[in-house]
């Protein structure tokens, strides 16, 4: 969209384009500005590990607190500094190596919630006031550059319901399972039917949010269609449902669809009991596919314009129960891929021997790794989406 | 008692019918809807909450259960379920099974064994409309529940929390009504409870007998006297009014009106039926803003409309749809269950349901056509005729009925509940 139009917009002199020209032709207005960054969240869901993730090297502490779930050193990955990395995580390798990994050691909240759903509602509202969990931190964001254009904003790629992370009060990021599955079926005249029945009112009731949502789904659904067409690159991806949606990622990064944030998750992270084949598994599915979407990404000379972070609600206790697993704990670390970031670590390891109630001590507020994205990557204002300013991480 | 929970007066007109049964149901045929014209609010939520003497077709599915549940197939249990959701008389029992299911939110995911499944979705069948102390009880004993919160692993020396966690912030009092530390005590209470042979079984020397503190009270605690400790709460009434509010009444009840509902359920002793039967009645209920405020679930849509339109749609046809809506029975995102509102929708969810609308309106036959098919089906589908704008979009020339069917459905409005 031009300038002027915008102003217009802004005015309330003109209606937005899509609502006065069908979806096809709106299409047009969305391609994307050069040099857009995009943001891709991974959520570990269930609560990872961090010690088995990043793992201490040289600490009697460690293999006392874990007998039954150690990794040996000599199979960890070294990054000096007396950690590693898990050896299921070998598919990081590559970013490690081109300084394209940052690994935040220590990040947590204070007072840490051992709920899943409360922490991961405070991680990802970005609050630690239980009355101001109605919004994201990136759907505040986005709610504040509410472009107005027709563009798709954001885009959550997972079967579940939305993240909170991408809520925000004006803002509808949608959500797909495979961007794949988009296909209206009664053939092309029936959507421009549907599409004129549903009718275009605003209104923020519910029924004003059916129809934005409607409208949103038949205009986003031959875009990415087209964006999907061929399985270019394909080939080089694991078949994991994270590494096919990361592949999918990647071609709507190059198709030039001007959406900056992309949402994936990956569950199972629970590992209440016989966790090592399981948390092993789950490190692999994660290495494979973060390092082929890397790969690919470098390929296409995108890796510049994609960074990645990967979190979790909680870490876990840092003794092992008798179950062979590991119980809800506090501070873990948190993984930044791209080709744009200085990788490394950023952060000491949290001592093994100064617990606060069997955990893992922060040292780091989640809050500021939000911060550093979104001041230093997607060049928001973090002090008004946080409520507060926080101390970047010089990962950007 | 709280005014908006005083009974609505009148009788009830065609949009309060439909209504009443979209929420207390999965919607009605237009017959019914006009029989329960004739009532008043009370003698309708009567009606709806008791269900009629007999219901026919629940004893059809009754006799072909056992076959069901020793299936082995998912599909078939679920398809099972649906039917019953279709065609069950006393709707009301289907649709609290469907609460409570998402209340206890177990995933054959996890649990992996189908009789489990069966047999944990049977109690919210057949205790559902009951007194709550006696589900959760049967719940706290069920082996999908016992599997799906690791309680297995909770012994005596070392407790797993995860079953007190979730009894106390999901099942009865909501988070912020109870301490990290009643946790992991209630955690120590639940030792050895487990299961043996496919039925519950209490270890008794796994069973951690020692002194506990849970929420204020202190003794040798047991399972038993822990959910007593939580049904004592006044949070737990409130907690189950909310949660009941929410599902069937408005998205954002008041403060007020939960702790109304809530000190009504806890003095009549967590009685279901007598709740739901004050909540169905009740002005609250009726109120204009209340009137199509909710976001319909998947199963709400594909159910309702089959049942609203009168038509017949193998459920089986239709399970792969439901996935892709987000809602799959037997199988919740998480422990939290469906969070529903507004968050059913997506573009992909959205997309989900209008190939859904077009699988229920392929089979469909009817003699109307044009028009007046747009104004009929819009009525059964809508309560009321759809508007002037949406009709002129919707009867275009050469379109057949199915079609115009399928864009009744695809209107936002049929996706309210």
């Amino acid at each position: 969209m031009d300038i002027d139009r915008r102003t217009l917009l802004k005015a309330g002199l003109v209606l937005p384009m899509a609502a006065t020209i069908p979806s096809l032709f709106a299409r047009a207005a969305w391609a994307a500005e050069p040099g857009d960054r995009v943001l891709v969240l991974l959520q570990l869901e269930g609560g990872n590990d961090g010690l088995n993730t990043i793992v201490p090297v040289g600490h009697d502490a460690y293999h006392r607190l874990r007998p039954g779930l150690r990794i040996a050193e000599d199979q960890v990955i070294d990054l000096k500094d007396g950690v590693g990395l898990a050896p299921s995580l070998a598919g990081l390798r590559p970013l490690w190596d081109d300084g394209a990994l940052a690994v935040v050691q220590g990040v947590g909240y204070p007072e840490p919630n051992r709920s899943h759903f409360t922490s991961t509602d405070i991680w990802h509202s970005a609050s630690l006031d239980p009355s101001r969990r109605n919004t994201g931190w990136i759907g505040r964001m986005l709610d504040e550059e509410s472009r107005g254009d027709g563009a798709v904003p954001g885009l959550q790629l997972d079967p579940g319901p939305l993240s909170l992370a991408l809520v925000g009060e004006k803002t509808v990021v949608p959500s797909v399972r495979d961007a794949r599955d988009f296909k209206v079926r009664g053939g092309d005249n029936a959507v421009a039917r549907l599409e004129a029945a549903a009718g275009d009112a605003k209104g923020t009731d519910t029924l004003g949010f059916l129809r934005e949502s409607a409208r949103q789904a038949y205009s986003l659904s031959d875009s990415l269609e087209r964006a999907l067409d061929a399985d270019r690159g394909r080939a080089g991806y694991p078949g994991s449902p994270l590494a096919q949606r990361l592949w999918q990622i990647a071609r709507m990064v190059e198709s030039g669809l001007p959406t900056r944030i992309y949402a994936v998750k990956l569950s199972g992270f629970d590992t209440h009991s016989l966790q090592k084949d399981a948390h092993a598994q789950l490190l692999r599915f994660l290495g494979d596919a973060v390092g082929a979407f890397y790969a690919d990404l470098k390929k296409h000379g995108l890796d510049k314009r994609v960074l990645l972070v990967s979190y979790s609600e909680f870490g876990r206790r840092a003794k092992e129960n008798r179950s062979l697993g590991t119980d809800h704990g506090a501070a873990a670390p948190v993984l930044v891929a791209g080709g744009a970031i200085r990788g490394g670590l950023h952060g000491a390891h949290p001592s093994l021997d100064d617990l606060q109630a069997g955990d893992l001590k922060h040292h780091t507020d989640f809050r500021q790794v939000y911060a550093t994205i979104l001041d230093r990557w997607l060049r928001a204002d973090s002090e008004s989406i946080l409520g507060a300013k926080f101390k970047g991480v010089p990962f950007v | 008692m709280h005014e908006q929970l005083k009974p609505q007066p009148g009788r009830l007109d065609r949009d309060a019918a439909a209504h009443l049964w979209r929420r207390a149901g999965f919607g009605a045929p237009s017959a019914l809807v006009e029989n329960t014209m004739k009532l008043s609010p009370v003698e309708a939520a009567r009606l709806a909450v008791r269900g009629p003497k007999r219901d026919v077709v629940a004893e059809e599915m009754e006799s072909i259960y056992a076959i069901v549940r020793g299936s082995g197939s998912l599909d078939t249990i679920r398809g099972w379920l649906i039917r019953r959701m279709m065609s069950c008389e006393h709707q009301l029992r289907e649709k609290m099974g469907l609460f409570w299911h998402g209340h206890f939110a177990t995933s054959v995911r996890k649990v992996t064994d189908l009789d489990w499944m069966c047999r944990q979705y049977r109690l919210f069948l057949d205790l559902g409309l009951g007194r709550f102390p006696v589900l959760l009880d049967a719940v706290t004993r069920d082996p999908a529940m016992i599997r799906w919160l690791d309680n297995e692993t909770n012994r005596k020396g070392s407790p797993n929390e995860n079953f007190g966690r979730e009894l106390f912030e999901l099942f009865t009092l909501g988070d912020g009504n109870y301490t990290e530390k009643d946790i992991q005590e209630a955690g120590r209470a639940f030792t050895g409870w487990h299961i043996l042979h496919g039925k519950f079984h209490f270890s008794a020397g796994l069973h951690d007998a020692g002194e506990k503190t849970v929420l204020g009270t202190t003794g040798n605690l047991r399972g038993e006297d822990v959910l007593k400790l939580a049904l004592a709460q006044d949070a737990c009434g409130r907690f189950l009014a909310g949660k009941l509010l929410r599902f069937f009444v408005e998205p954002a009840p008041s403060a007020e009106l939960e702790a109304a509902l809530g000190a009504e359920m806890k003095r009549n002793g967590y009685d279901v039926s007598a709740t739901l039967e004050l909540m169905f009645a009740s002005k609250a209920f009726y109120a204009p803003s209340a009137r199509r405020s909710l976001v319909k679930s998947p199963l709400e849509f594909v159910v309702g409309s089959t049942r609203m339109l009168e038509t017949n749609v193998s459920p089986k046809e239709l399970l792969g749809a439901f996935g892709a809506m987000g809602q799959e029975l037997l199988a919740p995102p998480n422990v939290k269950g469906w969070p529903g509102g507004r968050t059913w929708i997506n573009t992909a969810t959205w997309l989900a349901r209008i190939n859904a609308a077009h699988r229920i309106t392929r089979e469909f036959e009817s003699q109307r056509s044009g028009a007046d098919a747009c104004r009929y089906f819009g009525r059964a589908l809508l309560g009321r005729e759809p508007d002037a704008r949406a009709q002129k979009a919707i009867v275009q020339s050469g379109v057949g009925t199915k079609d115009i069917v399928h864009a009744l459905l695809a209107l936002p409005e049929s996706h309210l509940n």
